[in-house]
């Protein structure tokens, strides 16, 4: 799995608050091919990096920011068709979903090489023609 | 404590009120007592009506009869008595102002004793003549201080076509206030005296709900403040708990010895534990910059001269600093300066002016090793690199340089300072 990953390397977008945790998921998702990440902290500095462009192959999104959710940024991906999943520290499991982004593949923290491969694969099946 | 006078232009009174009224006619009695006693029956008051013409005895009490219901069992219960004047006289009468005031005083204490609210009495002066009048004006004066306090309320009926000025002026003065019908419309007359007082107290009473209301505004403040704090904390619990996770993981998975890594985590929960002991004790408005390094840097004592200008630093910065300052010196013990007997760091911190003021930190190790570049970047570099250019907003070289590794960090000083009214919210994202 991780290796079909590492055939098609690219940029992602990591959105997360946390400075640590950023700089571990920063590292992994280099490990498993991404070989530019940009990080961002905020829903804010996530929508402008993503209207600034180049479009990131693939982003990773922190549910929860400082009291703000993510959503915005995902439905920006949706439009973009750049493919995503969600990261949810284990206190926020609970986190609800919103009805439109249902069915978005939802990772918990922390994360693991292997799982964050396989869902960065797993979401952008999904977001194939014909997918989610 | 307030009583209704049940004279429309009065309303509520404190209990204790002395008051007179200005009549020319049985109509203006009338129509100024019923509505008197009314009230006070009405509230389950004990009356007392001491009449004289031209409203005697008989015609207060048919004036009463048709606005007070039950005035015949009122009557033979006690609760109303009236007397004409020559009556109360021969029974009461006679004795030094200080009895008579001591009468009424007993009379109400005896009413509420019998489980009345209080004693509402009135009394006309017409017998007066001008050799009483100047004893009984001091016995008035002396009943406003007697009652004061007393659950008495006291109405005193004077003939206003008897009354020449000096009269008027002397029975304004003798009561709390004066009541009078000119053209139809009542009128309050204030002693001066008591019109002070009286405006003394409201603006009293203005000044403390004033007080009341910005204290509840402060407390109400507060409590906003907790709620935020407590949301804040909530939100660091969650990030700090991602954080340690992260750098648990990570240090797991470094590939290295499990002694290793146990020291790895140690060091670095140790770090994020005394910034977070620092932030605590200033409830995370801040901390200095020198305190910060002393506190991180403790464990190399000795081997890190620092040169340090004093920043007090808002709770992101220290935290980034603190982590920052933990790896340079945790990997100077591992693989530089401080692996050996020989090698010493030098920090230094220099906030220059500019447009905008920078922060430069600078960290040079010598004497240690000689020093090669990683063939990776590690965890640790990956972390330093980060603060300072995604988190800080800054820029940050690291040079291998052969006679120690040298790091320097700018950062824009905007972006660490803690301000004095520092929400400590949108301080650690």
């Amino acid at each position: 799995m991780a290796a079909s990953i590492r055939q098609a390397p690219g940029r992602a977008l990591l959105v997360e608050d946390e400075l640590l945790v950023a700089v571990h998921v920063e590292e992994l998702l280099e490990q498993v091919g991404y070989v530019r990440v940009a990080i961002a902290a905020r829903v804010e500095e996530a929508l402008v990096a993503l209207a600034a462009g180049p479009d990131p192959t693939v982003a990773v999104l922190d549910v929860n920011l400082a009291g703000e959710q993510s959503w915005p940024v995902a439905r920006e991906c949706r439009r973009r068709g750049i493919p995503w999943v969600f990261v949810t520290g284990y206190l926020e499991s609970h986190a609800a979903v919103p009805a439109d982004l249902a069915g978005a593949v939802l990772l918990a923290k922390p994360l693991g090489r292997e799982e964050l491969a396989a869902g960065l694969a797993r979401a952008a099946a999904a977001s194939e023609p014909g997918g989610r | 404590m307030q009583v209704q006078s049940g004279i429309a232009p009065i309303g509520r009174v404190e209990w204790g009120t002395h008051f007179c009224h200005f009549y020319k006619s049985a109509a203006d009695l009338a129509e100024t007592l019923v509505p008197f006693f009314k009230a006070g029956l009405e509230s389950n008051e004990r009356c007392l009506w001491v009449t004289a013409a031209p409203l005697g005895k008989e015609q207060a009490r048919a004036a009463l009869n048709g606005h007070v219901s039950g005035l015949d069992r009122r009557i033979a219960s006690g609760q109303i008595a009236i007397y004409d004047h020559a009556e109360w006289y021969a029974r009461h009468g006679g004795g030094d102002p200080k009895a008579i005031a001591q009468l009424w005083v007993d009379t109400t204490e005896e009413a509420l004793r019998r489980g009345y609210r209080g004693l509402r009495i009135t009394g006309n002066t017409a017998f007066l003549d001008s050799g009483s009048w100047d004893g009984f004006i001091d016995y008035e004066s002396y009943l406003r201080e007697a009652f004061e306090g007393q659950r008495l309320l006291a109405l005193c009926s004077y003939d206003a076509e008897r009354c020449d000025a000096d009269a008027v002026l002397d029975v304004v003065h003798a009561h709390d206030f004066a009541l009078a019908r000119r053209r139809g419309a009542w009128e309050v007359v204030e002693h001066a005296s008591v019109k002070r007082s009286r405006e003394a107290l409201e603006s009293l009473n203005t000044e403390l709900e004033q007080r009341i209301e910005a204290r509840t505004r402060e407390l109400s403040g507060a409590l906003a403040h907790q709620r935020m704090m407590t949301a804040e904390l909530s939100h660091r619990v969650k990030n700090t708990i991602a954080s340690v996770q992260a750098l648990v993981d990570r240090s797991l998975r470094g590939g290295g010895s499990f002694e290793d890594a146990r020291a790895t985590i140690r060091g670095r929960l140790f770090a994020l534990a005394r910034v977070h002991d620092l932030l605590a004790a200033a409830d995370w408005h801040g901390v200095g910059l020198r305190e910060l390094l002393e506190a991180v840097l403790a464990p190399y004592n000795g081997r890190i001269r620092r040169a340090v200008d004093e920043v007090w630093l808002n709770p992101r910065a220290a935290l980034g600093l603190a982590m920052m300052a933990h790896e340079l010196a945790t990997n100077a013990a591992k693989y530089g300066a401080l692996s050996g007997r020989e090698g010493g760091v030098a920090v230094l911190a220099e906030a220059a002016a500019g447009e905008p003021s920078t922060l430069e930190l600078s960290w040079r190790e010598t004497g240690g090793p000689r020093v090669e570049r990683p063939g990776r970047e590690g965890f640790g570099t990956r972390l330093i690199r980060r603060i300072a250019t995604h988190d800080l907003r800054g820029e940050c070289e690291l040079a291998f340089d052969r006679a120690g590794l040298a790091c320097t960090v700018r950062v824009p000083v905007r972006e660490i300072l803690a301000t004095a009214t520092a929400c400590p919210h949108g301080s650690l994202h």
